[in-house]
């Protein structure tokens, strides 16, 4: 009974570490559900859990990422800033609000995770190879460029956190949307790559692979500042959380391993199916 | 710019490797001292009797530092960078680093405060 308790929360943190790693997802948006839903935890409490798995897989993830030179350290530590004090300002929050309320974002927060890859999914289909501008300097040309919108204190900011062939754009937009993130990040027990890959990539220019690299980077200092105030209030469970973490991690590296042998359009497929459903569940829960 | 990437990458690669083995420790000794993982409630964290509980073999006690390093890792992080970065002669990105822990901090007292 112990056993398969155990295994069970295991082989579902597994689960959801091999699909967000095949997906790009950190993981979180996976991990509420299946505990809410899969295991009956309070909302609160999933939430907690998600954010340990959440920063056990952007580590294990951002290590990589910095030893390939993909993840750019300044950009992140600059927008951690702002992350970070979203997360606070969202782990403060989120024990204030409903968890009726909070599952209603939840369901909000899937259904446009599963709207973002359908909509991917039809421009990757669409794009043809050689036209594809999967090229990092490609998108760094576009952001050099514009700089028109750069002031003196902030140009020398942009060219301090620049990376090879690039300069980020907009810092201010990436600054309130970057603490916008933490606080979805807190409340919700996501990493928040979902807001953070689009800000940096359409919004201040950076390539899409750097985007995505640093975001994950990011992810990590994002959720343990709201991990650490989930935990000094009592908001973690141990029991839950230790195979659970464990599951991720294993299925993250699997996932990983995994991800150049799966055609990832026909899982995308299935995985929005599966979002949708669960969207749907949320939403009958924040209803009552 | 490289050896500090360097050395962050193994930092985040030592501390996600020790707090998913404490993790699985803890999980494991579960098992064994009977106790469900879905069981009502759970010991609340005391820092100052996780030693002891260590060397018990109490699993609550491996699953909570577990937890700690995992959280504490990225914070680590921040810290290496911070360090790097001011003795690299960076002193904005070292002020940067430096506002992300006030904010941790911060954190901390806002969540013990609130508790």
């Amino acid at each position: 009974m112990i056993v398969g308790q155990l295994l069970l929360l295991a082989a579902g943190g597994f689960g959801a570490g091999v699909f967000g790693s095949l997906l790009g997802l950190g993981g979180g948006i996976l991990i509420v559900p299946l505990l809410t839903v899969g295991f009956g935890v309070p909302f609160r409490e999933a939430v907690g859990i998600s954010l340990v798995c959440v920063i056990v897989t952007s580590s294990a993830a951002a290590g990589v990422y910095l030893q390939r030179h993909t993840a750019n350290l300044r950009l992140g530590m600059l927008l951690e800033v702002f992350t970070a004090t979203g997360a606070l300002l969202g782990g403060l929050v989120a024990f204030a609000l409903p968890e009726r309320v909070l599952a209603g974002l939840f369901a909000a927060l899937l259904a446009w995770t599963a709207f973002s890859m359908l909509r991917r999914g039809r421009a990757e289909a669409a794009a043809t190879a050689p036209s594809t501008p999967t090229d990092p300097v490609e998108g760094a040309g576009a952001a050099a460029a514009d700089q028109g919108d750069r002031g003196a204190a902030s140009a020398s900011l942009a060219d301090e956190v620049a990376g090879p062939g690039y300069r980020p754009r907009r810092l201010g937009a990436g600054a309130g949307g970057s603490l916008g993130a933490g606080m979805l990040s807190a409340l919700l027990g996501v990493g928040g790559g979902i807001v953070k890959v689009p800000l940096m990539h359409l919004v201040m220019g950076v390539p899409l692979k750097v985007a995505t690299a640093t975001s994950n980077l990011m992810i990590g200092v994002t959720a343990a500042a709201s991990a650490v105030v989930y935990l000094v209030r009592g908001g973690i469970d141990p029991y839950i959380a230790g195979p659970t973490a464990v599951g991720v991690f294993a299925g993250a590296m699997v996932g990983s391993r995994l991800a150049a042998r799966i055609d990832v359009r026909i899982l995308r497929i299935l995985f929005v199916g599966v979002l949708a459903l669960t969207a749907a569940q949320m939403a009958m829960r924040a209803l009552g | 710019m490289n050896s500090i990437d360097a050395r962050i990458a193994r930092i985040l690669a030592v501390g996600t490797r020790t707090a998913v083995a404490l993790l699985a420790i803890g999980s494991v000794l579960l098992v064994v001292g009977g106790t469900s993982p879905l069981a009502d409630g759970w010991p609340p964290l005391d820092v100052a009797s996780l030693p002891a509980g260590l060397v018990a073999l109490e699993p609550a006690a491996f699953l909570w530092l577990g937890l700690i390093v995992t959280i504490a890792t990225p914070l680590v992080r921040v810290a290496a960078s911070t360090w790097s970065f001011g003795r690299a002669g960076e002193p904005r990105m070292a002020a940067l680093g430096a506002a992300v822990l006030v904010v941790i901090a911060v954190a901390i007292v806002a969540g013990l405060a609130a508790g």
